[in-house]
């Protein structure tokens, strides 16, 4: 016991205290709870006598192998020889191993007292020694983290439950072991030195009572019937000893093997393999290993290892289940396990890496590897499977521009697909006429393999090609025969670049503008076709499958076998293929990309349904449109109108906007949508609007004409309301300012009416504004047509009221008595007087309640900030907007 | 936010043109138009962009509107006259100058300003209801604006009121016609400049009116009101003191201002009025001047009073200290009249000019006795100039202006002098 003491003092005693801080905070019960706690347990060990040599040994061993298990944790400190040193050093060093010292100590102690305690029970009444045991654990738990405390419990007690009733208990008991280890240690010292620091002398006690339960287990282990009283009295000895005697006891009892076993530490396979030797004929080990073990699970409760436990829960977990599989002596086992899976983890992992470095070394190719790979003539396995860099594309390839290249080029094409065809299909060696017949239905794209490899679907540029052509012919079928050829335009010019038709840009940009425009130069109604959103494309899966099944259907086919079917196709122009189209499945993918731009495509329903799907929506706009009702003649118009069961109308003008009316009215389903869209651009004049308005909605459909965009079917749906919602918002909020604004601007007079006036044109600009950021523009429009009515409104009220409301407010403000008090406010008379510039707010504010100014004057009514601003105008007051223009307020005046 | 400044000394519009191109105009707001004409010209930091192009300067100030009761007044004035064509304070039916253009931001786009049209616009705001009750004047320093004016002013049939007081401030001498135009122009810069330096643009002014003010204040003799007869607190109130030597009227300033009004009901601000004691008539700015002075300009009555004590010169440092911080709202403004009209200025030609006999970089000299600094670049200037030939003189006592000279030792002599 002295020594013991003595030892305690030297080991730094202002660190301890800290340390202990820690401890005592978050693991552990309060004294008094420990005190009350161990007590009972105590004493019936204390009862129980022998099998001091046991224990006694066991206790010196451990102790050992803590110091050595803290050396193998912490580098530095291990240097340190001495374990009272050491000891001391680590506290200083690292404050958080001491902790874990602690921590596994305290576990170990608890474990040993449980198992014999256990052991009591099942000697004496196992069940009143848990009932209060259990309590004490849900009671630290309180006390502890409920996170931390549970999960180890929780992960503990399920192994256990799978092993066996009894450790179902060990698992309630760690942490009333720990308290158990306290009380005994608390016991030990308030008998031995009451003045010391309670604190850093539990810690220390619980180190030295790790020994003593350690002890404990292993005459409990080995020996079951050996009395706790026993180990209490040893361990109290074996603490005192322990420090004093420390490097002698190895020696003895196997600490040797321990340390060796230590340092070296492949964890995995060392503790599986002790495992079942520890319990019966190597009680040290085991029981070394499990202070080790242990301390991770009880580390969670202690204050400095809480990090730590979030990485360590699941790891040990495992090596928990390990071991279950494994049986034997779980507790030991579990421990052992959960300190080395830590360590393990971190060194396994390096030894694994390397070997699938290497696996994928082999796989990853770089894209020039994949590439050329069909011409290595190395790789004789590659023929399997189709040249790599093809199979990023599905065999039907994406347009057929290239086809009708010149010879210049599908030679060397040809050269190259040659030999990556040979390189597929190593057996069958083409002949030189069916290869170019294959080549010329290869369609080639290209681009950067990452451009290329950029879009999902094969057939997605495909579409888009078909879609941009269909738009073409649209625009330019009306107007020239030779257009009227659908190879005209999609032939490309021999000095045409591919890559630009792949990158989707027209080379001649020049059409996309002409597109979207019909013979008169308005804008064609063309609806958005919408690749992605379209229900077809949205359902990408939809596409990718049809491209898969196409990539699954169509191997490479020698030209034999297609040529029969189609006699005319191998050496000659797309159009030829066209008759292939409806013959095979196989077949499709050939022809698809070589009349993609056909109109024929469209009547072909085998085709996948994406293409078809957008070209018939492309063409619909075309119905649609409207008629150029301005360009009938009027017997035309009086006609038309019959038709719609109209009586015949005199002017001209009200027949087209009549019949525009009903053309609307018959196509309104299609171009529902839009209308809410051009509401807020509608202008407001009456005589025109009736036209504006209807033509204003034929015409917005076409927003997305020319490109077909990914977005802008989206975007027109929802933006528009959206814009509406806010432009009304905030049409009625900046009314006011907007008409009565400092800035004296009377932009909504000027701006509105020659907007309306150029009526056509403006509309046109609207229609074009598809985009949501042009959107965003139009509001200030109708914004200013609102702003404006109510600046009429405004001035429609009679003038005579005015006046007399001004003279009320003249009158209200001149009324005012002198202000008093001279430094402080003038009132708003003075303020006038004095030529102060006037916050219209604020005398609108004052007038309207302050006192009731208006009242008084005998005015009724409220004042608009408006009409005070005209007030203070009309006299020369000079006023200004209390905010300005950017939202701010005025700093100073 | 209260307003805690006085009624400013000085503030002003101006009519700012182009000596070398007639139509090259520009219209800003000042409270020191010396100081602004010399950064206008390159002489000081500061000018504004739209006049930095060398070729137009030197810049000479046509005319300039004075007497703006707040430098929110004159931003607002300046602006309306920068703005003719969308300014609210022009009625529609009278205005004379409508946007014909728009920018790209949809906004109507600014007419191209001239000096004509300016004047005009001039014209009409000064007879607007918003403008027409302050208490301003008008300035010229050129003739051929001044003439322009006065064709204007013939040419229409309305007339602004007669509280806003015109004066040719540009010299007499070439008013006679005899001498020759290139001659009547440099030397009409020059006394522009003089005379433009000999407006007080502090509260020198004010400063007898103070100190009686001061004095009946101090002793509490405010008595009664004048015009109502209540028994006035002393200690420093809204009140109006009569300005006149012999007249120790006091009285609020709201019964003051009944007073003045008189009969009219419906306006608020007189203009000038009858002192209720002594009748002399008094303009009512001045009141409200000096009384905003006592309530609100603590500081500046002190610096104005320190300045009597001790030295002349200090009291106008002192003002233009006060002055000084007004001028970075002043310039903000000039910005957006810059943008617009940057371009115009390539278009402009020079059709009214006549044979500029200014080489490129000899300028007008500054000439003005407020710091050392000025006089530098007076003597720097003087020692460029090849041609003077009018003798200029100084309008008041205080800075005695010798003849400048062609000679440029002798203007160096003239300058040392002058100090």
């Amino acid at each position: 016991m002295a020594p013991a003491d003595v030892f305690i003092l030297s080991s730094s005693p202002l660190q301890k205290p800290f340390q202990s801080h820690a401890m005592s905070s978050s693991p552990l019960p309060s004294p008094s709870e420990l005190f009350k706690q161990k007590r009972p347990s105590a004493i019936p060990t204390g009862s129980r006598a022998a099998s001091i040599p046991l224990n006694s040994p066991i206790s010196f061993t451990s102790a050992a192998t803590l110091l050595n298990e803290s050396r193998q944790k912490s580098p530095p400190d291990a240097q340190s020889n001495k374990p009272t040193k050491s000891k001391g050093t680590k506290k200083k060093d690292g404050s958080s191993e001491l902790l874990e010292l602690l921590d596994k100590a305290k576990v170990t102690k608890p474990r040993a007292k449980r198992a014999s305690l256990g052991k009591k029970k099942d000697l004496i009444d196992g069940e009143p020694a848990k009932v209060p045991r259990k309590t004490i654990t849900k009671k630290d738990n309180a006390l502890l983290d409920g996170v931390e405390t549970t999960k180890p419990k929780s992960s503990r007690a399920k192994k256990v439950v799978a092993e066996d009733g009894e450790e179902k208990i060990p698992v309630p008991r760690k942490p009333r072991a720990k308290k158990a280890t306290k009380d005994d240690v608390g016991d030990e010292r308030a008998k031995e030195k009451p003045a010391r620091k309670p604190r850093a002398k539990k810690s220390e006690g619980g180190q030295t009572k790790i020994v003593k339960g350690r002890v404990t287990k292993k005459s409990a282990a080995a020996a079951s019937d050996k009395a706790e009283g026993k180990l209490k009295s040893i361990s109290k000895d074996s603490a005192t000893e322990k420090i004093s005697k420390p490097p002698n006891s190895p020696v003895h009892y196997g600490l040797p093997k321990a340390v060796k076993r230590r340092t070296d530490w492949s964890p995995p396979t060392a503790s599986i393999t002790s495992r079942p030797l520890s319990p019966t004929s190597e009680p040290v080990e085991a029981e070394i290993v499990p202070p080790d073990s242990r301390p991770s699970p009880l580390a969670s409760k202690g204050f400095g290892n809480l990090l730590g436990d979030y990485g360590s829960t699941q790891s040990s977990v495992l090596a928990v289940q390990r071991k279950v599989s494994d049986e034997g002596g779980t507790r030991k086992r579990k421990m052992i396990e959960l300190i080395k899976t830590n360590i393990s983890a971190a060194s396994n992992a390096p030894v694994e890496t390397p070997p699938k470095a290497k696996a994928p070394r082999k796989k990853a190719r770089t894209i020039t590897d994949l590439a050329t790979s069909a011409y290595a003539a190395v790789e004789s396995d590659a023929p399997v499977e189709s040249a790599p860099l093809l199979q990023y594309f599905s065999p039907t390839g994406i347009n057929g521009t290239t086809k009708e290249s010149t010879k210049a080029r599908s030679k060397t094409a040809s050269k190259g697909t040659k030999a990556k065809k040979d390189a597929i299909q190593a057996p069958v060696l083409l002949s030189p006429t069916s290869a170019l017949g294959q080549v010329r239905n290869q369609d080639f794209v290209f681009g950067t393999s990452s451009q290329l490899a950029r879009e999902e679907s094969p057939t997605y540029l495909r579409d888009l090609q078909m879609a941009m052509q269909e738009s073409n012919q649209m625009m330019h079928d009306p107007f020239h025969d030779s257009f009227n050829d659908p190879f005209a335009d999609s032939v490309p010019e021999p000095s045409a670049p591919a890559p630009s038709k792949v990158r989707r840009k027209d080379p001649k940009g020049a059409l996309w503008a002409a597109a979207a425009r019909d013979a008169s130069g308005s804008l064609l109604d063309v609806e958005v076709v919408d690749l992605i959103d379209s229900p077809v494309v949205s359902k990408t899966g939809g596409i990718l499958e049809a491209a898969a099944q196409l990539l699954a259907e169509d191997e490479w086919q020698d030209v034999e076998v297609v040529l029969p079917k189609s006699p005319t196709k191998a050496g000659h122009e797309p159009e030829a293929s066209t008759d292939l189209q409806p013959n095979s499945p196989k077949a499709k993918a050939p022809t698809k990309t070589s009349s993609p731009k056909r109109p024929k495509v469209l009547k072909d329903k085998d085709v996948a349904a994406a293409p078809t799907k957008t070209t018939k929506k492309t063409a619909k706009p075309k119905v649609l449109e409207m008629p150029d009702f301005e360009g009938f003649t009027t017997v035309q118009l009086a006609s038309q109108l019959a038709s719609y069961h109209f009586k015949p109308v005199k002017s001209r003008t009200a027949m087209i906007s009549l019949l525009e009316q009903c053309w609307e009215g018959v196509n309104r389903t299609a171009l529902q949508e839009m209308a809410t869209n051009t509401k807020p651009s509608s202008p407001k004049k009456s005589s025109k609007s009736a036209t504006e308005a209807s033509q204003s909605k034929a015409t917005t459909p076409k927003k997305a004409v020319g490109r077909p965009r990914k977005d802008s079917s989206v975007s027109t749906k929802a933006s528009p309301t959206k814009s509406k919602a806010k432009s009304k918002a905030r049409s009625v909020k900046e009314n006011e300012k907007d008409t009565s604004s400092d800035s004296d601007i009377p932009l909504s007079t000027l701006r509105t009416p020659a907007k309306i006036k150029k009526a056509q044109k403006a509309l046109l600009q609207a229609s074009r504004q598809t985009s949501p950021r042009r959107q965003t523009k139009t509001p200030p429009h109708s914004l200013q047509q609102l702003s404006q009515d109510s600046t009429i409104g405004a001035d429609l009220t009679p003038a005579s009221d005015q006046a007399t409301l001004f003279k009320h407010i003249t009158l209200a403000i001149k009324s005012l008595p002198p202000s008093r008090d001279a430094q402080g406010d003038p009132n708003w008379q003075e303020k006038i007087l004095m030529y102060d510039p006037i916050v219209i707010e604020d005398l609108t504010a004052w007038l309207n309640t302050a006192g009731g100014a208006l009242e008084k004057s005998g005015w009724d009514a409220e004042v608009e900030v408006k009409e005070v601003k005209k007030w203070c105008e009309g006299r020369g007051i000079c006023c200004l907007w209390k905010e300005n223009l950017r939202g701010g307020s005025r700093a100073r005046y | 936010m209260p307003l805690d400044r006085p009624i400013p000394a000085f503030y002003c519009c101006y009519l700012l043109r182009s000596t070398v191109s007639h139509g090259s105009v520009y219209v800003g707001s000042t409270p020191h138009p010396v100081r602004r004409l010399r950064q206008h010209n390159g002489l000081a930091k500061g000018g504004a962009s739209r006049t930095a192009r060398p070729r137009l300067r030197p810049w000479e100030m046509a005319c300039i509107i004075t007497g703006f009761p707040s430098n929110i007044a004159a931003l607002q004035f300046e602006w309306a006259w920068q703005n003719p064509h969308i300014t609210l304070h022009i009625a529609p039916e009278d205005r004379i100058q409508g946007a014909t253009k728009k920018k790209r931001s949809g906004h109507p786009k600014r007419p191209r300003h001239t000096v004509s049209s300016l004047l005009s616009n001039l014209h009409l705001l000064l007879r607007s209801p918003s403008f027409s009750r302050w208490p301003l004047e008008i300035r010229f320093f050129s003739k051929d604006v001044h003439n322009t004016w006065t064709k204007w002013i013939k040419s229409t049939p309305e007339t602004i009121r007669d509280s806003i007081q015109i004066h040719q401030e540009f010299l007499n001498e070439n008013n006679n016609g005899s001498v020759v135009e290139d001659v009547d122009k440099e030397p009409g810069q020059e006394a522009v400049y003089t005379r433009m330096s000999h407006i007080p643009i502090d509260y020198t002014g004010e400063k007898e009116h103070l100190f009686k003010s001061k004095d009946i204040i101090d002793f509490e003799r405010e008595g009664d009101c004048a015009v109502c007869h209540e028994t006035l607190q002393s200690g420093g109130g809204m009140h109006i003191i009569c300005p006149a030597s012999e007249c120790e009227a006091v009285s609020h300033v709201s019964c003051l201002g009944k007073h003045f009004l008189k009969d009219d009901d419906d306006e608020l601000v007189p203009i000038r009025g009858h002192c209720p004691s002594c009748k002399t008539q008094l303009i009512w700015v001045d009141l409200v001047k000096e009384m905003s002075l006592r309530v609100r300009g603590q500081k500046e009555v002190e610096n104005l009073l320190k300045v009597k004590r001790s030295r002349k010169g200090k009291g106008k440092a002192s003002s233009q200290a006060i002055i000084a911080d007004s001028d970075a709202e002043e310039s903000e403004n000039e910005l957006e009249l810059e943008e617009e009209e940057e371009e115009e200025d390539a278009d402009l030609v020079d059709i009214i000019t006549k044979p500029s006999q200014l080489p490129e970089g000899d300028s007008w000299n500054v000439i003005d006795d407020y710091d050392a600094s000025d006089m530098e670049s007076i003597a720097s200037m003087a020692s460029n100039m090849s041609q003077k030939t009018a003798a200029i003189r100084s309008q008041k006592g205080g800075a005695a202006l010798g003849r400048i000279v062609e000679d440029s030792d002798c203007d160096w002599d003239e300058v040392e002098v002058l100090d």
